[in-house]
């Protein structure tokens, strides 16, 4: 099962609830990474899953700050930011989604 | 995007999600007429400046979101248009990006931008993407252009509405798989070609331009040789150019912090100097947003793994210079851009809690802290400084927190006491310094209502309590000053002719010119007026009044009752009390000078009761024969000698100017002992033989003209043909000035009740001498001897013996 990769793509306009829906499947997993185009956007996804699962749970991990709970199991990033796979936290990270947004 | 995808990622499932709500356009607006709850898109930060300017000015203020702000000035900002502080936000378009907010509309102030290399319109996925920050969840939302954008074409409506955009041919790719084997071969393998025909390479991106330019420089060269510094460098590169500075400045600060970090760290002497120059939060928006920009470079070199000493410390101070800077930041838009009163007066109003005024000493009312306006008396003057949309819910806000302060101030205002009112000569009603009402006409001139100045808002029963303790007020007053009069209106025992006198009297505000009602008076027999004289009513020479009525309280508010009635413009204001004539003006009301207590005669208008009084003097004098000025008529009048004879012209008697040899008086006054011993003849002739200069003398006699000599007052012409005074002949004028039963003797002088005018007359011999220059009036007769005079009786024991 941890082989088996699944790959959706979510799509739609503004205003459909795609962001809300990635952070809903992230949370319905035990760990998960998000990515983000945007620091911004990143601080405000991780201040939703603080408010949901509180911050010894949750990391952000952006350019310019880094915050990681204790027990860090879903992490919020801008997408350059993102762990490559050396964090062995996330080695087999259960859901993993990736936030694209046009850029300006 | 999905013939991208799919192409690009074997096995990719997909999920097509379909928005709540719809999405329209509302075509174009202006700034102005935007709704609340709008977000204004602008593409510059001047732009953006500009129109959050505007809306400041016009609806109170507009939270502002540049792609410049950090996250927590943007958030600070965004919660103040979230929670209702403002209802306007104004952006660039970072407002594109970002999770949900309120929006109903958004405006479009600009459909192009520069995209970094030239203007260009925007694409219809971007306007897509901002107009879709309208009508989040299941509200619908709309959005259209403002200011000085050309309306949307129909085709981008109709995409941007229903979503449909031309597919994605191409996506930007860049090479991940760096070869870090020589700074050549790295720059080689990040221009590298995608094969993949949905991919292309994208525009050459800061990171890779700060490479290149560094990778000229001998310097870098010779150090970055090995791939571990080959890695690092790249690493640097990486640095984001937050600051915005040329592309050279850049790279010398990568220079820099790479030169550092190949030797170790970066200094942390080098780092404070750095971050200290950045560390202050005074300055404008633009230095703040620019000391912003640039503490982020710090921030971001603290948070990478090694690149300082002490990790923790850095990415602490950082942080909290980043914090700071953004607080500030946040204050300066806000002050900039939002009317803090007016927004935070229309959050509370709506949030319907209730709202708390303030009014202080000088009747200035805060609301929630904020200055708004005055409170004068139960109306609410707003302060003049704010725009007219502020003014609307200024005055709202007001209003609602006064509520309570009205209906204090209207108990308060109830149990005051009269002494706390006044009305004012233009028939303004007033608490302390506060106007809070005015006169108004009623159905007799005795009896005026009242209108009280209570705004609307205070509610019928606030105003309707201030109304009847005005009214209170203003009947409390007609019934003290004018008691007599009302007397007189009430008594029971007056009839037939007596009661129609009385009551035009009243309707006169008891003064009547006599020569109006001659007739009337003659009619009354002398019961009559005894009854009305028991209510104080005098039958004088030239008017019928009420002395009482005659005092300066009654005769201001006589005034403004009958100003009221007359329905004047402009009420006529008393004259100063006290003063025994005044000038005859041409130009005031009709009937003002007899309201005022006063009756004019020539040049001058003389008051009532003092006229009276000279009446009295005169009717003693031979007027047929003729008579000079004596003191006592002069010292009543207070004039000089010209002035009593204009004066007596007016009343109707002709004065013939004369010239004669002054008599020189004594110069120091004799005492009446010496007096006894001198002989007033050789005394007279000593003073004739001194005298060296002329005086000048009147002789009036009564000359009734069929009209005013100054044809100024018609009346006075009828008067002097009705009441001609001849001296004791005409009993109808002359007894009828005393209370009780003596009315019919004639008695020139002590009519005037309890004045002492005994002494008078016997300090007139003397006056006459000491005062001759100053009233030059006849020297005393040789054989007239006062009877009245103290001294008389010694007098003519002296005249005798001579």
């Amino acid at each position: 099962m941890a082989a088996e990769t699944r790959i959706t793509a979510v799509l739609g306009p503004t205003n459909t609830g795609k962001t809300h829906y990635a952070i809903e499947r992230m949370l319905a997993h035990r760990t998960g990474v998000i990515g983000l185009p945007l620091r911004l956007l990143a601080r405000e996804v991780y201040d939703r899953i603080v408010a949901a699962r509180g911050p010894a749970v949750a990391a952000l991990v952006t350019g310019e700050e880094r915050i990681v709970g204790a027990r860090a199991q879903y992490w919020v990033c801008t997408v350059e930011a993102m762990p490559t796979g050396r964090d062995p936290a996330l080695r087999r990270p259960r859901a993993r989604a990736c936030l694209h947004r046009p850029a300006p | 995007m999905r013939g991208a995808i799919a192409a690009l990622v074997p096995k990719v499932q997909f999920a097509r999600r379909e928005r709540f709500s719809t999405l329209t356009y509302s075509g174009s607006k202006k700034i102005s007429r935007m709704p609340a709850r709008s977000a204004i898109v602008g593409f510059s930060v001047e732009n953006v400046y500009a129109i959050a300017e505007l809306i400041r000015r016009q609806k109170g203020g507009a939270a502002v979101v540049m792609g410049a702000l950090s996250p927590r000035t943007r958030n600070a900002q965004v919660a103040m248009y979230q929670n209702g502080d403002v209802d306007y936000l104004v952006a660039t378009d970072a407002i594109g990006m970002g999770l949900n907010l309120d929006i109903g509309h958004v405006g479009f102030s600009a459909t192009a931008k520069f995209d970094g290399w030239r203007m260009r319109n925007l694409f219809p996925h971007e306007l897509a993407q901002i107009a879709g920050r309208a009508g989040r969840h299941m509200a619908p939302g709309t959005f259209g252009v403002t200011g000085e954008a050309p309306p949307l074409a129909p085709e981008v409506v109709d995409s941007i509405e229903n979503h449909r955009f031309s597919p994605i041919q191409r996506l930007n790719w860049r090479s991940s798989a760096l070869d870090f084997g020589t700074l050549d071969r790295l720059i080689a393998s990040l221009e590298v070609a995608p094969q993949d025909e949905w991919l292309m390479r994208g525009r050459e991106a800061d990171d890779l331009r700060a490479l290149k330019t560094l990778a000229d420089l001998p310097a870098i060269r010779d150090r970055a040789r090995h791939a571990r510094d080959l890695k690092l460098l790249w690493d640097v590169c990486r640095i984001p150019d937050f600051q915005g500075i040329s592309s050279q400045e850049h790279a010398n600060l990568l220079q820099r912090i790479f030169g550092f970090l190949q030797d170790g760290h970066v200094p942390d002497d080098w780092l404070a100097a750095q971050i200290r120059r950045i560390d202050r939060t005074e300055g404008d928006i633009d230095a703040l947003s620019k000391r912003l920009a640039y503490i982020r470079t710090w921030t971001y070199v603290a948070q990478r793994s090694g690149w300082v000493a002490d990790e923790s410390h850095w990415r602490g101070e950082t942080r909290a210079v980043e914090d700071r800077l953004s607080d500030a930041l946040h204050c300066a838009l806000t002050q900039r851009f939002v009317d803090r009163r007016t927004s935070v007066l229309l959050r509370r109003l709506k949030q319907k809690e209730g709202l708390v005024a303030e009014v202080n000493d000088k009747g200035e009312v805060t609301v929630e802290g904020e200055f708004v306006g005055r409170l004068e008396g139960f109306r609410f003057r707003q302060d003049g400084s704010a725009t007219p949309d502020q003014a609307k819910t200024l005055n709202q806000a007001a209003y609602e927190a006064l509520r309570p302060e009205f209906h204090l101030r209207a108990d308060r205002f109830y149990n005051a006491p009269d002494t706390e009112l006044d009305f004012t000569e233009q028939g303004g009603l007033m608490w302390g310094s506060s106007a809070i009402g005015k006169l108004v006409k009623g159905a007799d001139v005795m009896k005026p209502q009242v209108e009280a100045f209570v705004d609307e808002e205070a509610g019928f029963d606030v105003a309707e309590k201030v109304r009847r303790r005005l009214q209170h007020f203003i009947d409390r007053k007609v019934a003290t000053l004018f008691e007599p009069l009302l007397n007189l209106q009430r008594d029971e025992l007056l009839t037939g002719l007596a009661r129609g006198f009385a009551f035009r009297l009243v309707e006169a505000l008891g003064v009547l010119p006599r020569e109006g009602v001659a007739d009337e008076v003659k009619a009354l027999d002398q019961d009559m007026r005894g009854l009305l004289r028991k209510h104080g009513v005098r039958f004088g020479q030239y008017t019928i009044f009420q002395p009482l009525v005659l005092k300066p309280a009654p005769t201001r508010l006589r005034l403004v009752l009958w100003s009221l009635f007359e329905g004047l413009d402009e009420f006529p204001e008393s004259p100063p009390p006290g003063l025994v004539t005044v000038p005859n003006l041409p130009d005031v009301p009709k009937g003002y000078y007899t309201l005022s207590g006063y009756h004019p005669a020539g040049a001058r208008a003389i008051r009532i009761d003092m006229l009276e009084r000279l009446a009295d003097i005169l009717r003693t004098m031979d007027s047929r024969a003729g008579f000079e000025a004596n003191p006592d008529m002069l010292s009543i009048t207070g004039m000089t000698l010209e002035q009593f004879a204009d004066l007596m012209a007016g009343l109707g008697y002709k004065g013939e100017r004369g010239d004669r040899e002054k008599v020189r008086a004594e110069p120091v006054a004799q005492p009446v002992e010496e007096g006894k011993t001198v002989n007033p003849i050789t005394e007279e002739e000593a003073a004739l033989q001194t005298v060296t200069e002329n005086e000048v003398f009147y002789t009036f006699t009564w000359a009734p003209r069929p009209r005013a000599p100054r044809g100024d007052r018609p009346e006075r012409g009828k008067r002097t043909g009705g009441g001609a005074p001849r001296a004791g002949g005409d009993k109808r004028d002359g007894g009828d000035k005393r209370d009780g039963g003596e009315k019919r003797d004639f008695k020139p002088r002590g009519d005037r009740g309890g004045k002492p005018h005994k002494g008078k007359p016997g300090g007139k011999g003397k006056r006459d001498d000491q005062d001759g220059r100053t009233f030059e009036s006849r020297p005393p007769k040789k054989d007239r001897i006062d009877p009245d005079n103290p001294f008389a009786a010694a007098l003519m024991g002296l005249r005798d013996k001579i």
